[in-house]
């Protein structure tokens, strides 16, 4: 399953919280009502993604979406000044893009052999993660769209990422680790995710 | 573990996100009402390996559909011919779809229907206090009992045509649980042979707008009278 090479996870650890890290650290211009997310985190994330970009020019394994998310990270965060909040949206949204495809080759791989009952387990956690992801997608375009960008419309979606995110981690540890009762835990809470989170209509292909 | 019969009852449900609905929505009400139960029987880990063995196919079929050019030969494949074996009904009702309508959209929403079931069915089955027997050996214990060694072979020797092995056992734990709970229960079903035999089934159209591709799924009051219609020599409830 060559597929199933992912993302590294330190790679995953190091990004993932930023999400939720930044829902708490904010600041507001009273006067301008512009919003700023902060988060000590920014510096370590940019060290990491160029480390990222600098091994893949040699295996060439990120996938298009997923380079144009570490490009877009890479811009963003080397600036002095911290992310705005439509800059930061779409940011979030391009991770979500990336994760999709990422997730999607995973399947793809699958789809291609004879799978066993634990690769059969995997596809459908991914099915139903995948599914999540495209809502959350769908959300961020539509909220792209907006002139005007609430900010607690913002801050709920982050939230769902960091949530997302962190099953997705816990999705990847287990299939790297060959665990599988972790693979089941994992699988039932994104099961478990999908009424507090996801009332729309799941499509089965993201 | 062996096979049990119930276990079709869940995957044919399993075509149905109303059926999956109802029942996660009625069970917790209506247990231990007088009167009124639902039956459901199975054992977790076999219903987990066919269920996704179902998703993989249904992942399988809606990507590749998603690529083939012509839909009307689509099924015929080789390689969908273990689909066929493996689940008989979901792949006669796939080629009816395909031959009344020719539509690849409407296949695929088929299938995303199917695949919510899926889903639906598997949060289901992970609440195994609503299952019935629970765990395997529950059911082994159940199946163990003198009341149901008795009736399933009263069932084998009368000649129920076209009721199989199966069904023999599942309506042997129908009667078992109904014995036991001393109430009247309602039984779920999409198997032809048993509802061809009881006359008290309630036809109902799970998915809407599905009614013409022949995906018949019934629902059977299982109460004394239709015992009484079904396996008359069974004699009245708790017999």
């Amino acid at each position: 399953m060559a597929e199933l090479r992912l993302l590294p996870l330190d790679y995953l650890e190091n990004v993932a919280p930023i999400f939720e890290d930044t829902t708490r650290n904010k600041y507001v211009n009273h006067r301008t009502k512009v919003v700023t997310f902060y988060s000590k985190t920014f510096p370590l994330i940019n060290k990491r993604i160029t480390s990222a970009l600098r091994e893949d020019d040699q295996s060439h394994y990120l996938t298009g979406a997923e380079r144009k998310f570490l490009g877009s990270a890479k811009r963003i965060f080397s600036k002095t000044k911290n992310p705005k909040v439509d800059e930061y949206s779409k940011l979030i949204g391009l991770s979500v893009e990336a994760t999709i495809s990422r997730l999607q080759k995973i399947r793809k791989g699958i789809l291609e052999i004879e799978p066993t009952r634990y690769q059969k387990r995997i596809l459908f956690t991914i099915s139903v993660q995948l599914a999540q992801c495209a809502t959350l997608l769908e959300r961020f375009r539509s909220i792209e769209k907006e002139r005007k960008i609430e900010i607690s419309q913002i801050e709920q979606l982050i939230r769902t990422c960091a949530q997302v995110f962190d099953d997705l981690i816990r999705l990847y540890a287990s299939i790297i680790h060959k665990d599988e009762s972790a693979l089941s835990a994992v699988s039932d809470q994104i099961l478990d995710n999908e009424r507090p989170l996801f009332h729309t209509h799941q499509r089965l292909f993201a | 573990m062996t096979q049990i019969a119930d276990t079709n009852v869940i995957l044919h449900s399993l075509l149905s996100k109303r059926l999956a609905d109802l029942i996660i929505e009625i069970y917790p009400q209506l247990i231990g009402k007088k009167g009124k139960n639902i039956l459901l029987f199975s054992v977790g880990a076999e219903l987990e390996e066919k269920l996704l063995d179902l998703n993989w196919w249904v992942i399988k079929i809606a990507f590749d559909l998603k690529r083939a050019r012509k839909i009307g030969t689509f099924l015929e494949n080789p390689r969908y011919l273990v689909l066929g074996q493996r689940f008989p009904e979901f792949y006669s009702c796939l080629k009816t779809i395909i031959s009344e309508k020719h539509d690849k959209v409407l296949l695929g929403s088929f299938l995303e229907f199917v695949w919510e079931d899926l889903k639906a069915i598997e949060k289901f089955r992970k609440r195994g206090e609503a299952l019935f027997p629970p765990v395997e050996n529950e059911f082994n214990d159940l199946k163990e009992q003198k009341a149901f060694r008795e009736i399933a072979e009263r069932l084998r020797s009368a000649n129920l045509g076209g009721v199989g092995n199966k069904d023999i056992e599942h309506l042997a734990l129908s009667h078992c649980y109904i014995i036991q709970s001393k109430m009247r229960a309602r039984f779920y079903t999409a198997d032809k042979e048993i509802s061809r035999h009881a006359n008290s089934v309630k036809i109902s159209s799970m998915i809407p707008d599905l009614e013409i591709y022949k995906v018949e799924f019934k629902m059977m009051e299982f109460n004394e009278e239709a015992i009484k219609r079904f396996a008359p020599h069974l004699g009245a409830k708790g017999n």
